[in-house]
């Protein structure tokens, strides 16, 4: 399993269409609305997207290539599982950020591809608004060491959530600043944009 | 690690200066050059396999089962055929042996097998197959040389992903008959070493439950190496009662305690997998075996919370509380214990297993979300 493949492959496989053609790859730049999963989020520059559509509507953002580095954004039902693994247990209403993370690093850990998974940090974290938690797990993929950082939260039947991996070394830190300002515009459908950084006082 | 290509062409050398007379069947000269090529692709797998990051690292497990294999081979065979042991953490009940005596068994079919005997059985079966160079035999049938480049070249690159050892030892396979004699060989040496024979059924009864539990349909590489479970049941119980065998060792309580590590392994994989069930009746086996073990309880406890069915929230208290009587320094124990208390509206009860969890754990990953909790618990806001 590759952390953005089984969210895409499941999109695919629902949609009926996985021998389908899939979406085209087109600049990133700019707002993307997902209507149906109800989210909006501003991609980076110089960066290209593909976004599966309904059943399960995802962003998917790269600049060198998925195997590089990856954004992605989506949402998962509750009552269903998260489907970045193989894990059954479902997201249901009244967990506590904390289960949440929880449930995140159990996926990971039950995938069939991922070796020497490890949990490096769950927080509590404010997402699209609302509070929501953070994960930063590490784990090997066909033994290549990578990075995972992971924000959601629920609201409305549904968690909202939005991650990125790259290898570790060179690649993850590379783009976790772009990552960090993608993650800021993430918002549900219809809710304002995020208002610009407060400017940096002058210095003399 | 030692060189791959160097253990494969110390084996090589190995076979081809000590002949082993095959029990059965024509005997096959070692020396030829598909055999060592073979041997060759072999180490290649078995380097591969190694590194995959999926063996399940417990020397004291991988000492057990070559101990029990040595009871089933004589000395001699050993020394042409260096047999080692590995573990693959992978829950379906399979075992496959390379031809240079590398032999693979998965936690899946650990759980499984109820008692040494069992375990005896295979093995046996195992290691017939690299001892009658089925590997061999079933290349050379291959009716032309296409054919049997593929076949190699199937081995390596299935060996190469650990998801494909299974589809290796299912679809690439040996043959009915090749299975017969491996049944027919390791059950017979099984008698030999003193183990009841009549205990090697059960263990492809349980692979016939599991199959059925886990729904396997026809047409996925696990089943298609075990359509004939119910015919190899029946085969196994002709064997053992041709044997003349009215009894022998069965191994209950060794097989037990030197393979529980494997039930709780299990266990942990099937809760983060979400199979509740199975994650409990592991769980529960591995408590049978160490009833004061407090990461048992505490597996028995988290199965519970997470599950969240009715009436687990005093299960998943009661196990946790065992945990932390047994060891006051469960750090997991007490962070679910705070869990729980949490969700029952404790929150005194909450703080004070957080503060412990805290305490014996103060780097812990999610420290964060846990002083969230407690400052939760003492009023203020999360």
């Amino acid at each position: 399993m590759r952390i953005a493949a089984a969210p895409l492959l499941l999109a695919l496989a629902l949609a009926g269409c996985a021998t389908a053609k899939p979406p085209a790859w087109v600049p990133a730049e700019g707002t993307y609305t997902a209507d149906r999963a109800g989210f909006q989020i501003d991609g980076p520059a110089g960066w290209m997207r593909r976004n599966y559509q309904p059943p399960v509507e995802t962003f998917l953002a790269t600049r060198d290539g998925t195997a590089l580095q990856r954004i992605v954004a989506g949402t998962t039902e509750l009552g269903k599982p998260l489907g970045f693994g193989k894990s059954k247990r479902p997201v249901t209403a009244g967990m506590s950020p904390a289960e949440l993370g929880e449930l995140v690093v159990d996926d990971l850990q039950s995938a069939d591809d991922l070796t020497d998974v490890r949990l490096l940090e769950s927080a509590p974290a404010q997402v699209c608004g609302r509070p929501g938690f953070h994960v930063l797990a590490a784990f090997r993929d066909a033994g290549l060491p990578r990075r995972a950082t992971l924000y959601g939260a629920t609201d409305g039947g549904r968690l909202f959530w939005i991650y990125y991996v790259a290898p570790e070394r060179h690649y993850y830190p590379l783009d976790l600043p772009t990552f960090d300002k993608v993650r800021e515009t993430f918002r549900l459908r219809g809710a304002p944009p995020p208002a610009p950084a407060p400017a940096a006082p002058p210095t003399s | 690690m030692r060189c791959p290509l160097a253990i494969a062409a110390l084996l090589v050398a190995g076979c081809a200066s000590t002949q082993i007379a095959a029990r059965t069947g024509t005997a096959v000269k070692v020396d030829e050059t598909d055999e060592q090529g073979l041997w060759q692709l072999a180490g290649e797998a078995q380097a591969e396999l190694d590194r995959s990051g999926h063996l399940y690292a417990d020397p004291d497990l991988e000492a057990y089962l070559l101990e029990v294999a040595r009871r089933l081979e004589p000395a001699e065979v050993f020394q042409a055929i260096p047999f080692r042991f590995r573990v693959v953490r992978d829950r379906t009940p399979n075992a496959f042996c390379l031809p240079n005596g590398a032999v693979y068994v998965n936690t899946g079919i650990l759980t499984l097998v109820g008692d040494e005997a069992e375990l005896a059985a295979l093995l046996g079966h195992e290691m017939t197959h690299a001892v009658e160079r089925h590997a061999l035999k079933q290349l050379r049938s291959a009716e032309n040389s296409g054919a049997l480049l593929n076949v190699l070249s199937s081995w390596t690159g299935a060996a190469a992903r650990p998801g494909g050892l299974v589809f290796m030892a299912s679809v690439a396979g040996y043959s009915r008959d090749l299975e017969r004699e491996a049944d027919r060989e390791g059950l017979g040496r099984v008698v030999a070493a003193g183990y009841d024979p009549h205990d090697a059924p059960r263990l492809f009864e349980r692979m016939r439950d599991w199959v059925t539990a886990e729904k396997i349909k026809p047409g996925s590489a696990f089943y298609a190496s075990h359509p004939r479970l119910d015919e190899r049941i029946e085969s196994m119980r002709a064997l053992a009662e041709a044997s003349g065998a009215s009894g022998g060792e069965h191994g209950v309580e060794r097989y037990g305690r030197r393979t529980a590590g494997v039930l709780l392994d299990a266990a942990r994989g099937d809760l983060a997998a979400g199979r509740f069930p199975s994650a409990r009746r592991e769980a529960e086996r591995y408590l049978a075996l160490r009833p004061d073990d407090a990461q048992g309880h505490l597996a028995l406890g988290e199965i519970a919370r997470r599950e969240g069915a009715a009436g687990g929230e005093e299960a998943a208290l009661a196990s946790y509380r065992r945990a932390v009587e047994i060891d006051p320094k469960a750090a997991e124990a007490w962070r679910g214990l705070g869990l729980m208390l949490r969700r029952k509206g404790d929150g005194p009860g909450a703080r004070e297993a957080f503060e412990h969890y805290l305490g014996l754990a103060p780097t812990a990953p999610d420290r964060a979300h846990v002083e969230a909790m407690v400052k939760e618990a003492t009023g203020g806001k999360p």
